[in-house]
């Protein structure tokens, strides 16, 4: 018996040994900057040249190490709003944080990611009407000159090359824990970059067309 | 990438936003006060005209159901009364008092030809857009009496919202 279990722990040793030297070798992560993305958000600019009620711009800065990237956008809105109201809004916003990329070639440019965003606004707004609350027909002008907003996003991201360095894609939003700051009569409707302030989370859609810049190494 | 698919069909979910109608808007931009009988506390019907600090207008409150607003003008120097298009809906146990939101207080006057009261209220105003294909939205909140001559008064609601049915009761 003792025969027995004098080999069956040195079969066992044995796999464990075998075992190590199977395992391949971890490569230690390279976080030197590989690529740079520079681009615009289509869908912003393509609203801002067919809606007559709209102007607004942003562009998207990507710089990509290791299997992450860290993201900037900045971007600027006007926009009116209402039927039966004269609502203006503008200002300008920026966001920052960073994506973690799941594809398995990192090399190639492509991106499929799940990042976290924090978000500034700093906006404007103005609301104007003519109406007798029972104090005689008069012009109501409220505006709120010196306004801020805050939130966070959680992003999905896609990019995909489309022809040299030109790579196209799309970003989803889940924006959440807003905050606005410097609210006076008027409570604001709009946040350049966040949406309406109706609910106080949102979701948006965007659509980037973007330029890689490799860098050697 | 299962669970990347799982957060893009939630996200598509969450984006799936309602339409707002304009008639789920709870703001109000006037008052409810109801009268009550100071002996008896029951519902009272009362009668008198009012005016409105701010207002060029002055409201005949009749035992009837209806409030008509009046404008008063001058006219070669005589004072000219001129009837508003609108009416106010009551049953003469209540009324709708109109708030300046431009200002902190309003101030309103109650007068019958026996008697005169005044009651001034402080608020915080707030006009917001309930959605872009709706009128403003007007809400007052914070409502506290700043000083009334009536026998009693009290303010069980704060707050003027369409699911408030008494902002101030009125004891005669």
């Amino acid at each position: 018996m003792l025969r027995y279990t004098f080999s069956i722990c040195l079969l066992g040793l044995s796999s464990l040994l075998f075992g190590q030297d199977a395992k391949p070798l971890k490569k230690k992560a390279d976080w030197r900057p590989y690529d740079l993305k520079v681009g615009f958000n289509a869908i912003r600019s393509g609203r801002a040249w067919f809606e007559s009620d709209i102007s607004t711009h942003e562009g998207q800065v990507a710089l990509a190490l290791h299997r992450y990237n860290l993201v900037l956008d900045y971007g600027f809105e006007e926009r009116q709003r209402g039927d039966s109201l004269d609502y203006s809004n503008s200002g300008s916003y920026v966001r920052f944080g960073f994506d973690r990329n799941f594809t398995k070639n990192k090399e190639s440019g492509n991106v499929l990611s799940l990042g976290l965003r924090y978000a500034r606004a700093s906006f404007e707004d103005r609301m104007a009407f003519v109406e007798d609350q029972g104090f005689g027909e008069q012009e109501y002008i409220l505006t709120n000159d010196n306004l801020s907003a805050r939130w966070l996003e959680i992003a999905l991201g896609l990019r995909g090359k489309i022809v040299s360095n030109l790579y196209m894609g799309f970003t989803m939003r889940w924006q959440f824990a807003r905050k606005v700051e410097g609210e006076g009569l008027l409570k604001t409707f709009d946040i350049p970059g966040f949406g309406k302030t109706r609910r106080q989370n949102s979701t948006a859609f965007d659509y980037y067309l973007m330029w890689r810049i490799p860098f050697k190494k | 990438m299962k669970k990347l698919i799982f957060i893009l069909i939630g996200l598509l979910v969450l984006s799936c936003q309602d339409i707002e109608n304009c008639d789920t808007d709870d703001g109000l931009d006037f008052l409810i006060v109801r009268f009550f009988d100071r002996e008896t506390k029951e519902p009272k019907s009362a009668g008198f005209r009012f005016t409105v600090d701010g207002s060029p207008y002055r409201w005949v409150f009749a035992a009837d159901t209806t409030i008509t607003p009046e404008r008063t003008t001058t006219v070669d120097g005589e004072e000219v009364i001129i009837p508003a298009d609108t009416t106010i809906e009551s049953d003469s146990t209540f009324i709708l008092l109109p708030i300046n939101s431009l200002a902190e207080t309003t101030t309103y006057f109650f007068d019958t030809d026996t008697s005169s009261h005044l009651m001034e209220l402080s608020y915080d105003a707030s006009y917001s857009i309930f959605d872009e294909s709706c009128v403003r939205s007007l809400t007052f909140s914070n409502i506290d009496t700043v000083q009334h001559t009536f026998d009693s008064l009290s303010i069980p609601g704060r707050v003027t919202n369409r699911q408030i049915g008494t902002n101030v009761e009125i004891y005669l």
